[in-house]
């Protein structure tokens, strides 16, 4: 049968209405059949169902759309057993902060295409003198985190806090931004760790 | 854990700015992240264009739901 992955636990655990394959790393899905949905409301569903999942148990979040038979689910949970239970490991008490920050200045117009290969030259340092800026300026969140990631185009950054840790995470947030004017910060989740739970391939 | 949270933004930025950069944050999240499983699996969201694109549809549809 068929079965849309939600996450993956370290042991068997009760759901609600969901199927539970393996035992032990588990995989938690839903049977489907045809395509699934790709809806904004199916993805906050699929998201919900897994931050509730994480309220007991420390869960890899799968990404959306992973639709495999259960046999093949077993099989795979049995070869990878070792390094999914230390991927859960590695998560396990922690939950997943999103922050945003780009200088304010970035809210200007497009400026003009480069007239020149020295002009773009130019552009492209004074860009990443901005990006080392920016990572400089953060590194007072990272060291509240357990890990951190780069995420798209320089301006967005992952970071895995421990769960007890998420009101002094958001208050350096903003103090860092009373200190820099300069950035515009926005720091959202928290998420399941979907940017810590690794590939396995 | 909830989703679509946002914790905390520059009063600098506009609210449905904030709100926006959330929405983008749980489809980024669903879509390009999250452990992924791949042997001989058939993938509803087999690869990075597609997610790509799924992102894309997504986008836009939520620029109609917002009125855009």
């Amino acid at each position: 049968m068929s079965a849309l992955l939600y996450a993956i636990a370290d042991r068997p655990l009760e759901t609600d209405g969901l199927g539970v394959v393996g035992d032990g790393p588990v995989a938690i899905v839903k049977s489907v059949t045809g395509a699934v949905s790709r809806t904004p409301d199916a993805l906050r569903e699929h998201m919900q169902t897994v931050a509730a999942l994480m309220r007991e148990h420390a869960v890899l979040p799968a990404r959306y759309g992973t639709v495999l038979e259960e046999a093949e689910i077993e099989r795979l949970l049995a070869e990878q057993r070792e390094p999914l239970l230390a991927a859960i490991e590695r998560v396990r008490g922690a939950v997943e902060v999103a922050v945003h920050a780009r200088a304010a200045a970035a809210l200007t117009p497009e400026p003009a295409p480069p007239r020149s290969g020295t002009e773009y030259l130019h552009r492209r340092l004074e860009e990443q003198c901005r990006l080392d800026d920016l990572e400089a300026a953060l590194a007072p969140l990272a060291e509240l985190a357990r890990a951190t990631t780069a995420r798209r185009d320089g301006t967005t950054w992952a970071y895995l806090v421990e769960r007890e840790r998420l009101a002094e995470f958001v208050a350096a947030v903003r103090a860092l931004d009373r200190r820099r004017p300069e950035l515009e910060l926005v720091c959202t989740g928290p998420w399941p760790p979907y940017s810590f739970a690794g590939d396995f391939r | 854990v909830s989703t679509e949270t946002t914790l905390y933004a520059s009063a600098r930025v506009t609210s449905s700015a904030a709100r926006q950069v959330t929405l983008l944050d749980l489809i980024d999240r669903l879509l390009a992240g999250g452990v992924v499983l791949l042997g001989q699996i058939r993938l509803a969201v087999a690869d990075i264009d597609l997610v790509d694109l799924d992102l894309a549809l997504l986008l836009s549809s939520v620029d109609k739901a917002m009125g855009r």
